[in-house]
């Protein structure tokens, strides 16, 4: 008995298609959830590699020529000649940041008087705050990273260093420098890594500058961008 | 099979016609890698959901009583926060606080007075009430020596 011709068999379904490339493209987001990658980061140099303009790395700057990007908690700011300058008495200012992981640079900053300024960083809810700061601190005589709960400031430092004998406080501007990366926090002054330390307790959040006391500061030439 | 679509003797005029590739082995693979796929996601899910806070809240919550002290160990009035919920309460002029709702596991409480707290790990219990002792606030806050 001769064998009947062979027809084509039936193509890949429409629908499994569809399926296969949403399984492929759900894996991938998870996937880079789960290791803390930035979504936003990956498809930003995506669109750079096709052509796409300017810059992935930067999520913030400013020169201070105005406040407006900024939230006054507490105490007294202002724009002085295009320099942020806070104090004296506590002062909290922040600004959001649409990244959990990030570098603060701040070019220039200067401390006039007062026993020191702190920069937050991972901060949720800008009035009872959560997160943390690093600390430029005479008073204590070295730099810290704190955590807040609820607008407290917990009492015993994360990580503390002294300053080497002699440190000039106040005389000179300083330039500084934070990565906030995954459970990782890190503090150079003048390019010199001071302050390193781990916490896991928030995972995003805005930035900020603090002063106390009588402390008055100034910063200028903000720059945030995302982690490398 | 329909009378219409049966072959006929013309189909045959050049001998038997090629056989057609087996297309089955591509939808094999792909059906293949939805399964494989779909695992993987599921996975990745679990994971997720495993280092959230999802299992606290379905494992059920307890309560912590204590007693604040000042430094002169007379009782004070503090707020007892625990750290990455919305939960607080204050303790009363006796010094004494309970806080309900607190998720099952290790915990940190933080009891905070004039702006300043000090963090207190503890172990809240489903269903249970956990008494976690005397606790005292700071009014400065000092590094570590």
């Amino acid at each position: 008995m001769r064998q009947a011709p062979q027809r084509a068999r039936p193509g890949q379904s429409l629908v499994e298609i569809g399926l296969l490339l949403a399984l492929i493209a759900a894996v991938a987001v998870v996937g880079l959830g789960v290791t803390g990658t930035s979504i936003r980061t990956v498809l930003c140099n995506v669109g750079r590699t096709f052509g796409g303009g300017g810059s992935c790395g930067t999520l913030f700057s400013d020169d201070f020529t105005n406040l407006k990007a900024w939230q006054i908690a507490a105490g007294t700011w202002a724009s002085v000649d295009g320099v942020l300058t806070g104090g004296p008495s506590e002062g909290r200012i922040f600004t959001p940041l649409a990244a959990n992981d990030y570098v603060i640079d701040v070019d220039t900053t200067h401390l006039a008087q007062g026993n020191g300024y702190g920069v937050f960083f991972r901060i949720q809810d800008f009035g009872k705050i959560n997160g943390y700061s690093f600390q430029y601190d005479p008073g204590l005589g070295g730099f810290a990273f704190r955590k807040w709960v609820g607008g407290s400031e917990i009492s015993a430092p994360l990580a503390f260093v002294k300053a080497p004998a002699g440190y000039d406080w106040y005389a000179a501007n300083r330039k500084l420098q934070l990565t906030v990366s995954g459970d990782t926090f890190t503090a150079l002054v003048d390019g010199q890594a001071v302050l390193t330390t781990k916490d896991s307790t928030y995972a995003a959040g805005g930035m900020g500058f603090r002063t106390w006391d009588s402390t008055k500061a100034s910063f200028d030439n903000l720059t945030v961008r995302a982690v490398p | 099979m329909p009378f219409e679509r049966s072959p006929s003797l013309k189909d045959f005029a050049q001998g038997m016609p090629p056989k057609l590739p087996d297309s089955a082995w591509k939808q094999r693979w792909i059906r293949l890698a939805i399964v494989v796929l779909s695992l993987v996601l599921g996975g990745l899910i679990l994971l997720n959901v495993t280092r959230s806070r999802v299992i606290e809240r379905i494992s059920g919550s307890g309560t912590v009583t204590g007693l604040v002290l000042d430094a002169r160990g007379q009782p004070a009035v503090a707020e007892i926060l625990i750290e990455r919920t919305a939960l607080v309460t204050q303790s009363d002029p006796s010094g004494r606080f309970t806080l309900p709702g607190v998720p099952v596991g290790q915990q940190l409480l933080v009891v905070a007075h004039t702006g300043v707290g000090v963090e207190y790990p503890i172990v809240a219990v489903a269903g249970a009430s956990v008494d976690v002792g005397t606790m005292r606030v700071e009014t400065t806050a000092v590094p570590v020596p």
